[in-house]
C-alpha cells in the first residue's frame, strides 16, 4: 500500500496534477513513518520550481511535506501504533 | 475424411468467404489507421505553419511543449529545446499568435523550463490604451490588472507588456468598475488555452 501510494505521487509529480501529488504526501505522512512523502515534495519542487528564489517561488511542497510529516508525527504515534 | 467434408461444397465456400471476411477487416482497420496518421499530420502542419509568419518576422526557435501545464504547480512547463538548441534564460516565449506566454527561467541541454507570465503571483507592468499598470498573474493564463476609472478599455482591448518589448500578453476579458472607488479592475486573459499548446516560438529578449 505504501509502495502504490508512493508511486501515484511521483507518476503524479510528473504528469498528473498538484493536488494529487499533495494528496499522496498526506496519505502517506498520515499512515507511515514516511521519507517518501518528504522525498516527494522535493521532487515536486525539483521539476517544477524555477530558479530564482522570491515570494513566489518558495519550495512550498518541500515545506509543505515537511510540515505534513512533523504534524502528523504525534497523531500517528497515539492512534496507529 | 476431413477434407473430403470440409473442402468441399457448401463448407469451402463459407471458409473461403470466412478468410476474405478477415482479410478485408484487416485492411479496413489498416486504412483506418493511416486515415489517422495522416490527420495528425496534417494538424501539426496546420500548427507549424502558423508559426511559420513568427518565424518570418523574427529570429526564433519552435519548440514542441512536453508536459503539460495542469501538472505544475507553480505555473510552469517544459518544452522540448534546450542549451543545444541555442536558447538562453530570459528568452521570450510566444503562441503563434504572437502572445507572450511566459520566459525562459531554466535550461537544460535538450529542454527548457519556462514560467508563465500570468503564473500565480507573478507580476508584469500591463499596458493598457496607453496607461500601465501592474498586472497581477492568476494562473491558468489569467491576470488582474487595476486601472485607474478614467481610463476607457473595452473588453477585447490588446494589452501589452512594456518590458517584454511591448508584445501583446492578453486580451482585456471583463471589466469591474465601481463608481465609488477610484479604480477598475480588468481581467486579463490570453486568447489561448494553455493545456491545448503543442508547439511555442522562443526568441532572445532584446
Amino acid at each position: 500500500m505504501r509502495i502504490a501510494i508512493a508511486s501515484v505521487g511521483f507518476l503524479s509529480a510528473i504528469l498528473g496534477v498538484p493536488w494529487l501529488t499533495a494528496l499522496c504526501i498526506v496519505a502517506l505522512a498520515l499512515r507511515y513513518r514516511s521519507w517518501e512523502a518528504i522525498l516527494l515534495g522535493l521532487c515536486v519542487d525539483f521539476l517544477w520550481l524555477p530558479l530564482g528564489l522570491s515570494m513566489y517561488t518558495l519550495p512550498y511542497f518541500t515545506v509543505g511535506a515537511l510540515f505534513v510529516v512533523w504534524v502528523f508525527e504525534p497523531l500517528r504515534m497515539q492512534f496507529l501504533r | 475424411m476431413r477434407s473430403a467434408v470440409f473442402d468441399t461444397g457448401y463448407f469451402s465456400s463459407h471458409r473461403s468467404l470466412a478468410t476474405e471476411n478477415a482479410s478485408l477487416r484487416s485492411q479496413l482497420d489498416r486504412s483506418a489507421e493511416d486515415a489517422a496518421a495522416y490527420e495528425v499530420a496534417r494538424q501539426e502542419n496546420e500548427l507549424l505553419r502558423a508559426l511559420l509568419h513568427l518565424a518570418q518576422q523574427e529570429k526564433g526557435i519552435t519548440a514542441p511543449v512536453v508536459s503539460s501545464v495542469r501538472s505544475s504547480p507553480y505555473g510552469t512547463f517544459l518544452v522540448g529545446a534546450g542549451e543545444s538548441d541555442g536558447i538562453a534564460v530570459g528568452s521570450l516565449v510566444l503562441t503563434e499568435g504572437g502572445f507572450v506566454v511566459g520566459k525562459v527561467s531554466e535550461v537544460g541541454q535538450r529542454t527548457t523550463l519556462v514560467t508563465e507570465v500570468f503564473a500565480g503571483g507573478a507580476e508584469v507592468d500591463a499596458s493598457v490604451n496607453g496607461a500601465v499598470a501592474p498586472a497581477e498573474g492568476r494562473g491558468g493564463g489569467n491576470a488582474r490588472v487595476m486601472m485607474p476609472r478614467g481610463i476607457e478599455i473595452h473588453e477585447g482591448d490588446v494589452v501589452t507588456a512594456p518590458q517584454l518589448g511591448g508584445r501583446p500578453i492578453g486580451l482585456v476579458g471583463h471589466i469591474d468598475s465601481d463608481t465609488s472607488s477610484a479604480e477598475q479592475t480588468v481581467l486579463v486573459s490570453l486568447p489561448v488555452n494553455l493545456a491545448s499548446l503543442r508547439y511555442i516560438y522562443i526568441v532572445p529578449i532584446q
